[in-house]
């Protein structure tokens, strides 16, 4: 009985421990240990923000298993950055013509965050954003990604995105004919 | 936790390395390509054709004119006489509706011989015949659908045609009203407006008589 509540209160006081701490650890799916600012992961993740306040985060590392560590060290990168930087007039001013503003711009540190990655950290990053429900970082990645897109022909798109063609010769030279002004530039 | 989807666009076999992303992220890329460019989004539909079905559904077209919110100006309508500088031109050669391109996207028969625009609104064109009793049709540059409306009665032209006028109005009424952000397919109206000359004494008084045509 006495060990009984021993336990209870050694088990008790981890779980104050716990939540007083101001870091959650995060394990990636190749078992990597990532430490991340508790306020700011739960301030752009709503999935995070969710397993705090449900108290499903383990003190050992919670698991998330669907994301890799290039893509978590980025995810943990930019939400211990977020969490240092403070929001230009430009975001404030955007945020509130949300109406007019088709999207957010990224800040100047965003775009350098993002620009420095490969195709396939971006893609993989763009996932793991929205796998954790980050609106802002989703807004970034897609919006990165959409400018690689831009001037390029589908040939060069289908390349950056691995994609087949499964047009027939005859099907797209239809399109292009009707639709010649789109490819002027080609 | 968002759910997975199959990948939009098949992949190749060769190459196994690179992600593929799923329908919906490749639907957050795609609108956030920028409206004045409306040759992006042609191209990136000719990627694969479940990139064509996502960017020509319903759906896609809703958000993307939700998020944008003003539709960018494709170009507009002049009514000229494209030859009248030239002494040898043919006189019997009426005058052209001409599409001036303000973006990239140009409709397929920029030229409407023969025909003058009266109104454009919501992605439609509503043109007047110039040659004999004039006829009105409604059409949308960009998708070649055209609407002939029936004739209009003599007395609306008979004295004077420059005394009347028409415009073509979006009639949805669904789900409380329409945002204008995506007319196309949806019921329009042709309002005509006729303007009626008194004389009573020294004065001349003008009088308007509004009529509609819904379709």
């Amino acid at each position: 009985m006495e060990v009984d509540k021993g336990k209870g209160e050694a088990e008790e006081t981890r779980k104050v421990a716990e939540a007083d701490r101001d870091t959650v650890t995060l394990k990636s799916s190749d078992g990597k240990l990532f430490e991340v600012s508790k306020e700011a992961a739960a301030r752009l993740s709503t999935v995070l923000a969710g397993m705090i306040a449900g108290g499903s985060i383990d003190d050992n590392g919670t698991d998330l298993k669907q994301i890799g560590s290039e893509a978590l060290e980025n995810v943990v990168d930019y939400c211990n950055k977020h969490a240092n930087s403070i929001p230009s007039a430009a975001l404030i001013s955007s945020s509130i013509s949300f109406n007019t503003a088709p999207f957010k711009e990224p800040e100047e540190w965003e775009r350098k965050f993002v620009d420095r990655l490969s195709h396939d950290a971006l893609f993989d990053l763009v996932e793991a954003a929205n796998f954790l429900g980050m609106e802002r970082l989703l807004d970034v990645t897609c919006h990165k990604i959409s400018e690689m897109m831009k001037g390029k022909s589908p040939d060069q798109i289908r390349e950056v995105f691995n994609i087949k063609n499964d047009y027939t010769k005859e099907e797209l030279e239809e399109i292009r004919q009707e639709l010649a002004w789109a490819f002027y530039d080609d | 936790m968002p759910r997975r989807r199959p990948p939009a666009g098949l992949r190749s076999d060769e190459a196994t390395s690179m992600v593929v992303l799923m329908e919906e992220l490749v639907e957050e890329i795609l609108l956030r390509f920028p409206p004045a460019e409306p040759a992006s989004l042609v191209r990136a539909a000719l990627v694969c054709k479940p990139w064509c079905r996502l960017i020509s559904g319903r759906r896609f077209r809703r958000r993307f004119s939700e998020v944008h919110r003003s539709p960018p100006m494709l170009g507009y309508f002049c009514n000229l006489y494209p030859d009248a500088g030239n002494p040898n031109r043919n006189k019997d050669a009426g005058p052209v509706s001409r599409f001036f391109p303000a973006s990239a996207a140009y409709p397929r028969h920029p030229d409407q011989a023969n025909w003058s625009a009266l109104d454009a609104r919501h992605g439609r064109v509503l043109l007047r015949s110039v040659r004999g009793n004039p006829r009105i049709s409604v059409w949308d540059p960009f998708t070649g659908e055209r609407w002939e409306l029936p004739p209009l009665s003599d007395t609306w032209y008979e004295d004077d045609e420059d005394h009347w006028n028409a415009a073509v109005l979006c009639a949805a009424t669904g789900g409380g009203g329409c945002d204008h952000l995506d007319c196309r397919g949806k019921p329009f109206l042709v309002v005509y407006d006729l303007l009626v000359h008194l004389l009573v004494g020294d004065w001349l008084l003008e009088r308007a008589n509004l009529c509609c045509s819904e379709t």
